[in-house]
């Protein structure tokens, strides 16, 4: 007689796309840290170098519940709280959930994943970031991975960059895709802000770092060829099973 | 911001196409969120004069119109009954393509031939929406190529603003960056009058929310129409023309990036008084609508009534109008910290605001007033005063910082010589003094987001370009690991789909009436949507 048939179920596509993300940066020395949805504007704004007053905090658009507290608009805060409760070097991972007050669409979500990075250490440089992302986005996706780093700007870090990577469909040659230009804009990064390294008790003289962050959905939908973000949280059986 | 080709070639060469320079800004300035090109495929637009208007005999809406364009009358058809004779407009005649790819060919209009079709803004692609046909002022002949005069075809280039880059929200702030990052050369700078400073008209600061504030006095101003260019440009810009005077404050606004104001002489009294505002005062701007003060404001007034909410609006009474004879024009600086904080209460975001907010030049009030006055004589015929009055209490001294030249390179990791990061200093203008070590750099008052040597990091690494630094992998000896809460999670997410169970992923917000099991009692105060507004309790409500 045949033995019984069992079904098995299937990770969501965003979990397998943290654990994936995870795996990479655990080979080179990073640990995971999870922190709070529900954030205090200290620890989401203030400690990050976004004073209440800063045209920065209309950059993204918060949910309150209290006058300091809201929804994390992103896990730059579950770093903050890591700082201060570890000594310097360290690396770590931040993935989670976090809230925009965006609407819906096909690429956006009022809440949605990111995952961040942040790494400290002495002697940190833009070197440094550069190799460990195209570390990561070649382990990602395949292939040997390129980036270009372009002037951009957050209040936590400075220099501040937006991350284009050269076009995995294509080859840098111009596609669909990356619209012609060979660069797909990936990840927001920079160097730590000497005020956010104060903020949580390091002497920025002594520590340096940098700080990259993507969203989860961008990536695998990059990677699977999802074109609507909204498939993510429909939870149709159909996706599930992807 | 959008920046056109056209007009920063007015104070720059320009070394490249628009594909390169828009590769040069992404990788040296800011983001680059599209290029339009304006004009593109229009022709066939010339102007016109009017020379009889007749009314339609079968149509009550519609003028039957004689239009001398150069070498021939035409006899053109128009809704718009406010043309007069005289009047130059724009005709595009048959064969013209206007925006939009609108082809026009002679045709009739309930039975009568029009030869061509008068155009407004619209037309041309300056306008979201025209209701009149477009009035030239300017003295050009019928038969002039319009959309050549017009320098019609442009690229506008929307630069993106970060924050930290407020020197980018003026066409020389851009001039200047251009030459920066070597897409251009020669930066030259427009024509100003002279004014000296000394007892003008009256000024009295009573509040620190406001930290300069320069006043002119122009008389005998003709208050019309603005010349056609000055009209495109400023449609580049998004910004609609209301009359000469309005036009230049807001040209020089575009161009220096220092938002200037106008009243009417007639309206205000005889001095300026800028105070705090109390308290319940109320106020109507030029907006229409009526303001109440919560005791914070800076306001404009003279001693009396309010003129203006500084650095923000204009008060409706004391605007300039098709009556006004003399003109006090107002160059101040606000705190950007209570400006944002009144523009936020009083919900209000104009070019203006917006600009004080993130940090205007304190020290070019002489170069815009001048400025002001020069376009107002050429535009506008007034008789400018030769003194302006300046209370300026505390100068704001140019920010001296001390760059350690090892500190660029390892913060980089690059080995950029001395004489490198000397040249790169002074092809963004910043004075520097070679010191042991590093320099020591004076960062002009038109860039108060560097305040620091970091900044100062990010102004070198991006001229010298992050595409020169080499990719170096850290070296470390740090280990990578979950925690064992994580470990466990994982393992029961491992045992469930094992036993054909799939994982879902729901929103933590949800309505609070399908709540079944417990109530929710935590609730976002700006939900999305009502049905989205409580944080859930329990897992189980994501089914």
């Amino acid at each position: 007689m045949p033995g019984a048939k069992r079904k098995i179920g299937y990770e969501h596509i965003l979990k397998q796309t943290i654990r994936e993300v995870y795996d990479i940066f655990s080979n080179m020395g990073y640990k995971i840290v999870e922190g709070p949805e529900i954030e205090t504007t200290w620890h989401n704004f203030d400690a990050l170098n976004t004073p209440e007053w800063h045209p920065a905090r209309d950059m993204q658009d918060t949910f309150y519940i209290e006058d300091n507290i809201i929804l994390r608009t992103h896990t730059s805060p579950v770093q903050v709280r890591t700082m201060l409760n570890h000594k310097p070097p360290l690396a770590i991972i931040s993935p989670g959930r976090v809230y925009r007050k965006d609407e819906p669409d096909a690429t956006h979500s009022p809440a949605f994943n990111q995952i961040e990075g942040l790494y400290i250490d002495k002697n940190v440089t833009v070197g440094h970031l550069k190799a460990t992302l195209e570390r990561f986005l070649t382990m990602y996706f395949g292939g040997s991975r390129k980036v270009l780093l372009r002037p951009s700007y957050f209040p936590f870090v400075e220099p501040g960059y937006e991350v284009d990577v050269d076009c995995m469909f294509c080859g840098g040659k111009g596609c669909n895709v990356c619209k012609g230009t060979g660069w797909i804009e990936i990840l927001g990064a920079g160097l730590v802000h000497p005020n956010v390294l104060k903020n949580v008790g390091y002497d920025p003289d002594e520590w340096q770092g940098f700080a990259f962050g993507t969203g989860v959905e961008r990536i695998a939908m990059l990677k699977h060829g999802i074109a609507d973000m909204r498939e993510f949280y429909r939870n149709d059986m159909r996706f599930l099973g992807l | 911001m959008n920046i056109s080709r056209n007009w920063i070639s007015e104070y720059i060469d320009l070394k490249d196409d628009t594909d390169n320079l828009v590769d040069k800004i992404k990788l040296h300035s800011t983001n680059v969120e599209s290029v339009e090109k304006l004009g593109e495929g229009i022709k066939g637009v010339i102007v016109g004069r009017i020379l009889e208007i007749k009314d339609h005999p079968d149509a009550d809406k519609i003028v039957i119109c004689k239009v001398d364009v150069g070498d021939k009358t035409l006899q053109i058809l128009t809704a718009d009954k406010s043309v007069k004779v005289n009047d130059l407009i724009p005709v595009a005649i048959d064969g013209a393509v206007l925006a939009g790819n609108f082809k026009i060919k002679s045709r009739k209009m309930r039975g009568i031939m029009s030869e061509g079709m008068m155009c407004s803004l619209e037309e041309l692609g300056l306008e979201e929406k025209s209701e009149y046909v477009y009035k030239i002022p300017d003295d050009i002949d019928p038969g002039t190529d319009f959309v050549e005069y017009l320098r019609l075809k442009d690229d506008i280039i929307d630069i993106e603003i970060f924050p930290n880059r407020p020197d980018l929200l003026s066409y020389l702030g851009v001039a200047s960056e251009f030459v920066a990052i070597d897409a251009a050369e020669n930066l030259g700078y427009p024509e100003i009058i002279k004014v000296e400073k000394g007892e003008g008209f009256p000024v009295y600061i009573e509040y620190e929310g406001c930290k300069r504030y320069s006043a002119l006095v122009v008389e005998d101003v003709e208050v019309k129409p603005s010349p056609a260019w000055l009209v495109k440009k400023l449609a580049t810009a998004g910004i609609r023309s209301i009359n000469n005077i309005v036009d230049i404050t807001n040209y020089v606004l575009l161009e220096t990036g220092h938002p200037v104001h106008a009243f009417d002489m007639d309206l205000i009294g005889d001095k300026i008084v800028v105070r705090k505002a109390e308290k319940g005062e109320k106020v109507v701007l030029l907006d229409e609508k009526e303001y109440e003060m919560n005791g914070t404001e800076t306001l404009i007034t003279d001693g009396e009534k309010i003129l203006a909410l500084g650095g923000i609006m204009g008060g409706q009474d004391s605007g300039i109008n098709e009556n006004t004879k003399s003109v006090l024009l107002e160059v101040a600086y606000f705190d950007p910290v209570n400006i944002r904080k009144s523009a936020r209460y009083h919900k209000i975001s104009s070019d203006s605001s917006y600009r004080f907010e993130r940090g205007v030049d304190p020290n070019d009030a002489e170069f815009v007033m001048g400025r002001l006055a020069y376009l107002i004589k050429e535009l506008a015929n007034g008789k400018v005063s030769p003194v302006m009055t300046d209370v300026y209490p505390q100068y704001i001294e140019p920010k001296q910082i001390f760059i350690r030249s090892s500190y660029v390179n390892e913060r980089l990791g690059v080995t950029i010589k001395e004489e490198k990061i000397k040249e790169i200093l002074d092809k963004l203008g910043f004075k520097s003094e070679k010191v042991e070590n590093g320099f020591k750099v004076t960062v002009p008052t038109r860039r108060p987001d560097i305040t620091e040597e970091i900044d100062l990091v990010e102004e070198i690494g991006r001229i010298y370009g992050y595409h020169n630094i080499p990719s170096v992998l850290p070296q470390n000896n740090l280990i990578g690991g979950i925690s064992d809460y994580i470990k466990f999670r994982e393992k029961v997410s491992e045992v469930m789909r094992l036993n054909g169970y799939n994982e879902a992923f729901t929103f933590a917000f949800m309505d609070n009436s399908r709540m079944w099991l417990k109530e929710g009692e935590v609730f976002l105060s700006n939900p999305i949507s009502s049905e989205l507004g409580t944080m859930r309790p329990l897992l189980v409500y994501g089914f």
